[in-house]
């Protein structure tokens, strides 16, 4: 009996060993999940914030004078017609394109430019921020940004931010380099509920190169729904980046 | 090739009609020897209706993989951010199958018949676990049951073997919804006379193998 009963136990492990299979594959514990993710989120608003200053930057130095490489971006095309300026990047069809509405002024000459944009040539224009050129400042202006009207759909999320920079012309590594003094963003989903927030500011300069080489960013994650809140602040040194978790988790 | 291909399904036939019809006759056997003539007539035992109970495990199936996993999709759920966030600190252990467990009854009616119900209970498992303490914080495990009436032939009959095809209709719930379906074993083998095990071959929502063990007993006393 005791014999009959070890070789069910055994068919019926082996059985069980022989039906079961792995459906779907696990998650690795990450404890920085929630950092990265922030972080992430930042990065690609500054990325952007970076795009955008680019095609500025562009025109200003175009408008000054300043034969310069566009900084290692797509070909780029300026298109005048009076006071405004089209700036197309990429391909025929595909091509993101800004309009950019002078008052008239060069940056320098404390000019206000409207920046319209568009992702493609299937696009419209929609209206992405300002620029406000320093009386002066041949390379210094402020650049306020808000995707979420013109540009919402074509991301998951929006963004805001506004900025103020130096920017200089590096030889070497023949591109635009900026050096945000001031930075402060929010990002939030496009549904227009603002389910969750996340804002973030420069409190150290922003410094890039090829990419962040430099800075501090402080983060302040809300989630509105749950009334949660997580912040994190991001220090960049030698394009290494460490996270410093000023107030842990409280969900 | 292609007559020893008909000759053995010839012989597959063959043995299948002869078991069929080695079911219903008597049997009667005449020996000689060179003296005398010795008659034995030799009665095949009348056949007994039993009940027959039975508990298996099977593989996945199509609809166990419908009811159990969404057919691959079972987390495939639309991802934000705020939820990202919510379970950051936290992880999914794998999804596991852990098979289709069967309870069946029937009453062996005939020997070509036996009529009964049988359920299946398939599991599939995962969990979220907080990914600091380990502990398990979320159960994403997903389970189906499955109620049938059953019926099953058997098309050859001895004692100790018997090899079968089931045919069961019923209904299948993942606990949130119902839906019709059934179950269909189209070989069965079952070895043993009380005490017996057995194994299939089928589709529907036992699974596409299937084996266990089971216990059948007289229904009447002789």
């Amino acid at each position: 009996m005791r014999k009959i009963f070890s070789m069910i136990m055994v068919a019926l492990a082996a059985l069980f060993v022989a039906t079961s299979c792995e459906l779907a594959s696990g998650t690795d514990p990450n404890p920085n999940r929630a950092n990265n993710l922030l972080w992430n989120r930042v990065y690609t608003a500054i990325n952007l914030h970076f795009e955008h200053f680019l095609a500025v930057a562009y025109l200003n130095d175009t408008l000054l004078g300043k034969e310069v490489d566009n900084g290692g971006y797509e070909q780029t095309e300026v298109v005048v017609n009076g006071n405004i300026y089209t700036i197309n990047y990429g391909s025929t069809y595909y091509a993101r394109s800004y309009r950019i509405k002078t008052d008239g002024k060069r940056l320098d000459e404390g000019g206000e430019w409207t920046i319209y944009y568009r992702e493609s040539i299937y696009e419209e224009y929609g209206k992405l921020g300002m620029a406000t050129g320093i009386e002066g400042e041949s390379s210094k202006f402020k650049l306020s940004i808000d995707n979420s009207v013109c540009a919402s759909h074509y991301y998951a999320y929006s963004y805001a931010a506004e900025s103020e920079m130096e920017y200089w012309y590096d030889d070497v590594q023949e591109r635009r380099c900026v050096k945000y003094n001031t930075f402060k963003g929010t990002s939030s989903d496009t549904s227009g509920q603002k389910d969750y927030m996340i804002s973030f500011e420069v409190v150290e300069p922003l410094v890039i190169r090829a990419s962040i080489e430099e800075g501090k960013i402080d983060i302040l994650y809300n989630d509105n729904v749950e009334n949660t809140s997580r912040s994190l602040s991001v220090v960049i040194v030698n394009r290494s980046v460490t996270f410093v978790t000023t107030n842990g988790s409280n969900w | 090739m292609k007559n020893i291909k008909t000759i053995l399904m010839a012989f597959v036939a063959l043995w299948v009609v002869q078991g069929a019809v080695a079911q219903v006759r008597e049997r009667t056997v005449v020996k000689t020897d060179s003296t005398k003539v010795i008659t034995i007539v030799k009665k095949h035992t009348e056949f007994t209706p039993k009940h027959d109970i039975r508990a298996g495990v099977g593989t996945m199936s199509l609809v166990t993989s419908f009811a159990l996993d969404n057919w691959g999709c079972a987390d495939c759920t639309v991802r934000d951010f705020r939820s990202d966030m919510a379970n950051a600190e936290t992880h999914l252990t794998p999804r596991m199958f852990v098979g289709n467990y069967s309870l069946s009854y029937t009453y062996h009616d005939r020997r070509w018949l036996s009529y009964g119900g049988t359920a299946v209970f398939g599991a599939s498992t995962r969990w979220r676990k907080d990914s600091i303490t380990g502990e398990k914080i979320d159960n994403l495990s997903n389970y189906c049951l499955s109620i049938m009436p059953t019926v099953r032939f058997d098309w050859f009959y001895r004692e100790k073997v018997q090899l079968y095809s089931t045919v069961s209709i019923g209904v299948v719930t993942d606990f949130d919804e119902a839906y019709p379906w059934g179950d269909l074993t189209l070989v069965g083998c079952s070895f043993g006379r009380k005490f017996f095990g057995f194994a299939e071959v089928g589709m529907g929502t036992a699974g596409w193998l299937r084996a266990g063990i089971g216990y059948r007993f007289n229904a009447t006393k002789k």
